[in-house]
């Protein structure tokens, strides 16, 4: 009885469970031949984005595994990555060692973030998207006061040309020159007019591989015991805040790193505002990937910054074409962005909501059939 | 001398330590002001502008948080409401006071309806509302860019020149209802002081008005639904309903908060600049004392000038001192600060 | 394993990758090349800049240097190859010289052509 009544609700449930990813779908497929764009431009433009952003979308993966929501805390990651590219283009040094060694510099500062970020979103629990996505701003607000009043004063820096004219604090647009490209470059192929990055995408699988590693790990599976369930977790002796703290850790030092990989294919960097944006864009091409606040998969990761990133190819032209102005292209990408990610957050809402509901009135229907029995 | 201090303990335990910290060093700021060339009187009249300009709009948190929907950060769809209402009162030319109170009643109905929408998701989503408000901000503030280009008005004031496509990005209210409220009785001293007795009466009234309302039948029973929901469904409240009725509420007010805020500023922004107007109205709530559960109007008033003395006198006092121009910086961290602190707090209650 | 053991390996670890990373600055740092032709005094001997020089770093395209230029490469790595030729006034080659140079972690090198052109340094 009970089995034939979840197999129907089940069945229902793709086109609400995949509704996100479905619609941006229909969209970006109404809105490529409204571009007129040609199909070679487009998955050109898609294989250089895949390999710029995905690393950015896959920190987000591990929170989320330990339940922890959308790790806004993203934010702090890229900082940390970024302050390592200031040093290592105040020092001099170009290259994949400049990368590596960026990423070694933004590390620690990653892990003390990513540190403070779990103590943060652990005091807030129940909270913690909204205490991250604000944690970000107010660690933006410390980082613009490290990045303009302490850079060259009491952090010293060599190079007067990445300075301010008033002689400290970092210039608003730090040229990477040294290192554009470096990874991108170091292996790529030519296909058909098509320029792959051989380097970068073998880093990225190399870190998705990392990622399925973690998982079969205890620590992995720590922290999908205090995703499903922290009470559980709790009694089974696993020590939640410690496991949550990690993971957030782990979150933000991937983060930085591919802030780091974002950085090197565009080969500018905007000190106060490259940063930004990873938050949104990362969490929003995940959701429209079809990832939930509670489940997200590779699957997810690159569905999501391909059709995400197609959007944002697609919208000045298609906003031209179709009603003559480009700029309204880019408010309704703008809008669609942040609608989606409204979308995906109601849905699952919704949905746990309504799992809490249908899990209460089975566990009551259970105890009523044993109360019948034992009488 | 035990017994003071243990007031002395009481009253820390409940100010919290952020609000002492931010009070005091505002207090200090005060006291420095005269010595780095700042004017305390300039300085008074600007946070006392500022106080009338933003307090309806904290006001506007008042509502949901005592219905239990959290925090409004999705106050930019109630801004909306209040921008068209501003908007229609300029095509059709109705200037000064009555423009600014027809401008006001026209957002009304904007309100209640977006009002009516929002609050249908934030019904659906309890537990999630303060993040899904956030980006229901967002989307309907992006949707009206949309909107600005396409919706058709025509007063040239309010288009750009020559394609005339569009709404420009600002516009000035100067000639329609620039200051009308603020200079009603409102007096100076000296050539550096003014004090804008209007917007203050009005805010007052506005504050009277909701604190009647909490204490009449609907109000008590929203504050029910926030306290203990299913106490007030064993009452027969309607939960859903009362949440609804505040979220409107909210929306109304963040309405007529804007349009405030407008005849004070002095102009219209539209486009990106509503997009993050929630966050200075939540810390400053929560910088009175507000905590994710409770709102008093002694929160809004005390929150909207802790706030708003600490812009203001923060960056002028520290720019004149070092030269530079940290404003922004110390808006950033204060007010993301104070969210910060009220979101970490250990509640008393659990839901 | 015991505490003491696993402070040991992470130090020694951290330490390598220290190690590592200073051999990458090795071999990634950013150089700027310089290339002086002007009249130059050294413990009390004079050298005259004479010459014009065709400078190429590293199989670069030649640039020629003046009398009175000063010219700047910038470079990345610790070894290069310079080769110089030595012209006269009507930019015919009189002499052609190799040098191989290695550079650590210095941002500037000045290569001083006169000098070079007696065969000092």
């Amino acid at each position: 009885m009970k089995k034939k009544f979840f197999h129907n609700e089940e069945r229902t449930f793709f086109f609400t469970d995949h509704a996100v990813p479905i619609l941006f779908l229909i969209i970006v497929a109404a809105g490529i031949p409204l571009s007129g764009y040609s199909a070679s431009y487009l998955i050109q433009e898609m294989l250089l984005r895949l390999s710029r952003d995905s690393f950015l979308v896959l920190s987000l993966l591990v929170p989320i595994m330990a339940g922890m929501g959308l790790n806004f805390g993203i934010v702090l990651g890229s900082m940390a990555g970024q302050i390592g590219l200031i040093f290592i283009t105040d020092w001099g040094i170009a290259g994949i060692p400049g990368l590596f060694i960026a990423a070694v510099l933004g590390t620690p500062v990653a892990v003390l973030l990513g540190y403070l970020c779990g103590k943060v979103l652990n005091k807030a629990r129940g909270k913690e998207m909204v205490s991250s996505y604000i944690l970000g701003f107010f660690i933006n607000g410390l980082y613009q006061f490290v990045g303009l009043y302490m850079m060259g004063k009491i952090i010293p820096i060599i190079k007067p040309e990445i300075l301010i004219s008033r002689g400290y604090g970092i210039r608003n647009a730090v040229s990477l020159v040294g290192i554009r490209g470096a990874l991108d470059k170091f292996l790529d192929l030519k296909i058909m007019g098509v320029a792959i990055p051989v380097t970068t995408y073998l880093v990225i699988v190399l870190f998705c591989i990392f990622i399925v590693w973690i998982k079969n790990t205890k620590l992995g599976q720590d922290m999908r015991a205090v995703g499903q369930n922290i009470s559980v977790a709790e009694l089974s002796g696993i020590n939640v805040n410690r496991t949550r703290t990690i993971s957030i850790i782990i979150s933000t030092v991937l983060a930085s790193y591919g802030q780091i990989i974002f950085l090197q294919n565009l080969g500018t960097m905007n000190t106060y505002t490259s940063h930004e944006m990873a938050g949104v864009f990362s969490i929003a091409a995940l959701l429209v990937g079809g990832a939930t606040v509670a489940k997200a998969s590779l699957v997810n990761v690159f569905l999501g910054v391909a059709l995400f990133h197609m959007l944002f190819i697609i919208s000045p032209m298609a906003g031209k074409r179709l009603i003559g102005s480009a700029q309204l292209g880019e408010y309704f990408r703008v809008f669609v962005s942040y609608g989606v990610i409204s979308m995906a957050l109601v849905l699952h809402a919704v949905k746990a909501r309504a799992q809490n509901a249908r899990q209460r009135i089975q566990m009551r229907t259970e105890i009523n059939a044993e109360v019948g029995e034992a009488e | 001398m035990e017994k003071m201090r243990r007031i002395l303990l009481k009253f820390i335990d409940e100010a919290g330590w952020p609000r002492i910290i931010i009070g005091f060093f505002l207090f200090s700021l005060f006291a420095i002001a005269p010595f780095v060339g700042v004017r305390i009187d300039t300085s008074l009249k600007d946070v006392f502008v500022r106080v009338g300009m933003n307090g309806v709009m904290v006001l506007a948190m008042v509502p949901m948080i005592r219905s239990g929907c959290g925090l409004n950060f999705g106050l930019p769809v109630g801004v909306i409401a209040g921008l068209l209402g501003a908007l229609i009162c300029l095509q059709f030319e109705i200037v000064g006071m009555t423009g600014l109170f027809t401008a006001m009643i026209i957002s009304i109905p904007f309100s209640v309806i977006f009002g009516y929408f929002y609050a249908s998701i934030i019904n659906r989503v309890k537990g999630a509302e303060m993040m899904i408000a956030t980006y229901i901000g967002f989307s309907v503030v992006a949707l009206m860019c949309i909107g600005w280009m396409l919706l058709p008005f025509t007063n040239p004031i309010m288009v750009w020149g020559f394609s005339g496509e569009g709404l420009r990005t600002t516009i000035s209210v100067q000639g329609y209802y620039q200051d009308v409220l603020s200079d009603i009785l409102s007096f100076r001293i000296g050539e550096h002081f003014y004090f804008p007795t209007g917007m203050f009466l009005f805010l007052g009234v506005c504050c009277v008005g909701i604190q009647l309302f909490f204490k009449s039948r609907t109000g008590l029973a929203m504050t029910a639904v926030g306290k203990n929901p299913d106490f007030a469904r064993a009452s027969t409240v309607n939960v859903d309903r009362m949440r609804t009725h505040s979220v409107i509420l909210s929306t109304a007010l963040g309405a007529i908060g804007i349009i405030m805020y407008q005849q004070s500023f002095g102009f219209i922004q539209l486009y990106m600049g509503p997009f993050y107007m929630a966050f200075p109205a939540v810390a400053a709530i929560l910088l009175g004392g507000a905590s994710l559960k409770n709102a008093t109007i002694t929160h809004v008033l005390v929150g909207t000038f802790l706030f708003q003395g600490i812009v203001t006198m923060a960056p002028s006092v520290i720019n004149s001192m070092m030269e530079s121009d940290m404003s922004e910086i110390i808006r950033i961290v204060v007010s993301n600060g104070m969210i910060l602190y009220a979101l970490t707090r250990k509640e008393l209650y659990r839901r | 394993m015991s505490l003491k053991k696993r402070i040991f390996i992470r130090i020694v670890s951290i330490s390598l990758l220290l190690l590592f990373c200073v051999f990458l600055a090795y071999i990634g740092k950013q150089h700027s090349l310089l290339f002086d032709n002007r009249n130059k005094m050294i413990n009390g001997s004079k050298y005259e800049a004479r010459y014009l020089y065709n400078v190429s770093v590293s199989g670069s395209d030649p640039e020629l240097v003046e009398i009175g230029d000063v010219i700047r490469f910038d470079v990345v790595g610790p070894k290069h190859l310079v080769h110089v030729q030595i012209l006269d006034e009507y930019e015919n080659v009189l002499r052609e010289i190799s040098k191989p140079i290695n550079l650590f972690f210095e941002n500037f090198h000045t290569l001083y052509l006169p000098l070079l052109a007696e065969g000092v340094d």
